[in-house]
């Protein structure tokens, strides 16, 4: 009995190929092309093993010259021979990083200049911004841990977190004022917690601020009244 | 689920390399933007990373019949491969990781016996580091594949001193010709499916062919036993059952295929 095809997934072995059936049909063309461009297939790269992330809107194009097997990368200025494709995400890198820091350091020929603005309209340079800004130091309180981490910042705005980003505030009780190193990404979304510092339950931290506050005031006004008393009307 | 056949083990297989894939559903954007993560991971435990091009074309008929190459659609994917070397500084261990799926493969270096458990321990380790890196929250099945390799150096009990190999002392199928003849000659290939079960679904693929192997004339014969298809959803608890069933089917093609000459001679223990 023969059924019908079952597609079967091509093999993964790695020690020998048996792609014997497989082969590229001969191209039949009065014109020999000169170039044949293909799509490469990876959008995300990253230079620091995924602690950053280059983003581009959509495939890059890779130009293919036939005539000595050497390929460019459509718009960034990336040269290599075929048989190193396998190199072009960190060449990708290379060449964003490169052309970053010379802008950041102001030091871009024109040309470079030129290139780097064609680079920007292909990624997403915000979200790269955002992920290399350095943390921040903020005060907040902690409201709750269950059923999630939620926390109240010195500007009043709310948040809720993950578990995973919230795990750093593990040590803290529920009302306790605290500092914290925060990294911050697009949209404003807290991606990492550090460095927290407990200050202590916010009733007790805010009885002593206005405590000392008081004691200023009522010294301030005193000095203020006697001065006043002082000056000749 | 039981075996069919009872499972042996032989000192001297021909079995060259054993792969286990593991099927998945992976976000394409979550895939690229995580493996930067995982080659992170890979980096102590299997430090030789093995980039692999695969360069996709398309060709399409003209109206007058003549094929010509569509450039719409010519992509370049890398793979990557990530390999553990034996103490003799050969590739032995691999991982590879596609956007669909998991491998992993042991290859036999010189004639160190492997056993299938030990695919089994490596997959166990690093299937929750997989799942947990690309965010995998569906399986579709899984495929194993054995290669044997028929060779002077693999099996020379089995090859004769003009260099011809007795296919037909040692494998049952695709070997008999039945019509008076005085040997076969490249190119020589033959493939079958068979359909161990429709509902699993599960089937097992025997392909043999003509090849080289260590740089002599070898016959491969493989066995590829799949239970993956996109419609199918399997549990992460029925993972382990399913990686047994469709091993015991390579087991049973293995007893079933060889010759009782061929298994003997592969000195079971």
């Amino acid at each position: 009995m023969i059924y019908a095809p079952a597609p079967q997934p091509a093999s993964d072995s790695v020690s020998i190929s048996a792609h014997a059936n497989e082969s590229v049909r001969a191209v039949s063309s009065h014109v020999r092309p000169s170039e044949a461009r293909y799509k490469f297939r990876q959008r995300y790269f990253s230079p620091d093993q995924g602690q950053t992330t280059i983003r581009l809107y959509d495939y890059p194009e890779v130009v293919v010259d036939v005539s000595n097997f050497s390929f460019e990368l459509d718009a960034w200025g990336i040269h290599m021979p075929c048989a190193e494709i396998h190199d072009l995400p960190r060449q990708i890198c290379r060449r964003f990083m490169t052309l970053w820091g010379k802008a950041v350091r102001r030091s871009q020929s024109d040309d470079e200049a030129a290139a780097w603005l064609s680079i920007l309209d292909r990624v997403d340079y915000s979200e790269f911004t955002a992920q290399r800004a350095e943390p921040r130091t903020l005060e907040g309180v902690l409201l709750r841990k269950q059923p999630f981490f939620y926390v109240e910042w010195s500007d009043d705005s709310r948040t809720k977190l993950t578990s995973k980003v919230g795990a750093a505030l593990n040590l803290l009780d529920p009302g306790e004022l605290f500092t914290a190193r925060v990294k911050i990404g697009r949209d404003e979304q807290i991606l990492a917690v550090s460095g927290v510092v407990p200050l202590g339950p916010k009733e007790d931290v805010m009885a002593e601020a206005f405590a000392d506050w008081s004691r200023k005031d009522s010294g301030e006004a005193a000095e203020e009244g006697n001065a006043a008393w002082r000056q000749p009307s | 689920m039981a075996e069919m056949v009872g499972r042996k083990f032989y000192e001297s297989p021909p079995v060259v390399e054993r792969a286990v894939s593991i099927f998945a559903t992976i976000d394409p954007e979550t895939y690229e933007k995580q493996i930067p993560a995982w080659e992170a991971l890979m980096r102590d435990p299997f430090p030789d990373y093995e980039p692999v091009t695969q360069w996709k074309l398309n060709v399409k008929q003209q109206q007058d019949g003549a094929p010509i190459f569509d450039p719409s659609s010519a992509e370049i994917i890398i793979h990557h491969r990530f390999w553990r070397k034996s103490p003799q500084g050969k590739r032995r261990w691999c991982i590879q990781v596609r956007p669909e799926r998991l491998t992993v493969n042991l290859v036999r270096v010189d004639d160190d016996g492997r056993k299938f458990e030990e695919i089994s321990d490596v997959i166990a380790s690093w299937l929750p580091r997989w799942v947990e890196t690309f965010k995998v929250d569906k399986l579709h099945g899984v495929k194993i594949e054995y290669v044997n390799v028929i060779s002077a150096r693999v099996t020379p009990q089995f090859v004769t001193k003009e260099g011809g190999i007795r296919i037909s002392d040692v494998f049952r199928l695709f070997s008999g010709v039945p019509m008076v003849h005085e040997g076969l000659a490249p190119p020589y290939e033959c493939q079958m499916t068979i359909v161990c079960d429709k509902k699993l679904p599960c089937y097992l693929t025997v392909h043999v062919f003509g090849s080289e192997y260590a740089g002599q004339p070898a016959i491969q014969i493989r066995f590829s036993a799949w239970t993956n298809t996109l419609k199918k959803i399997l549990a992460f608890p029925e993972l382990a059952d399913e990686v047994a069933f469709a091993h015991s089917k390579i087991v049973e093609a293995f007893e079933n295929l060889f010759t009782p000459e061929a298994k003997k001679s592969f000195s079971p223990q």
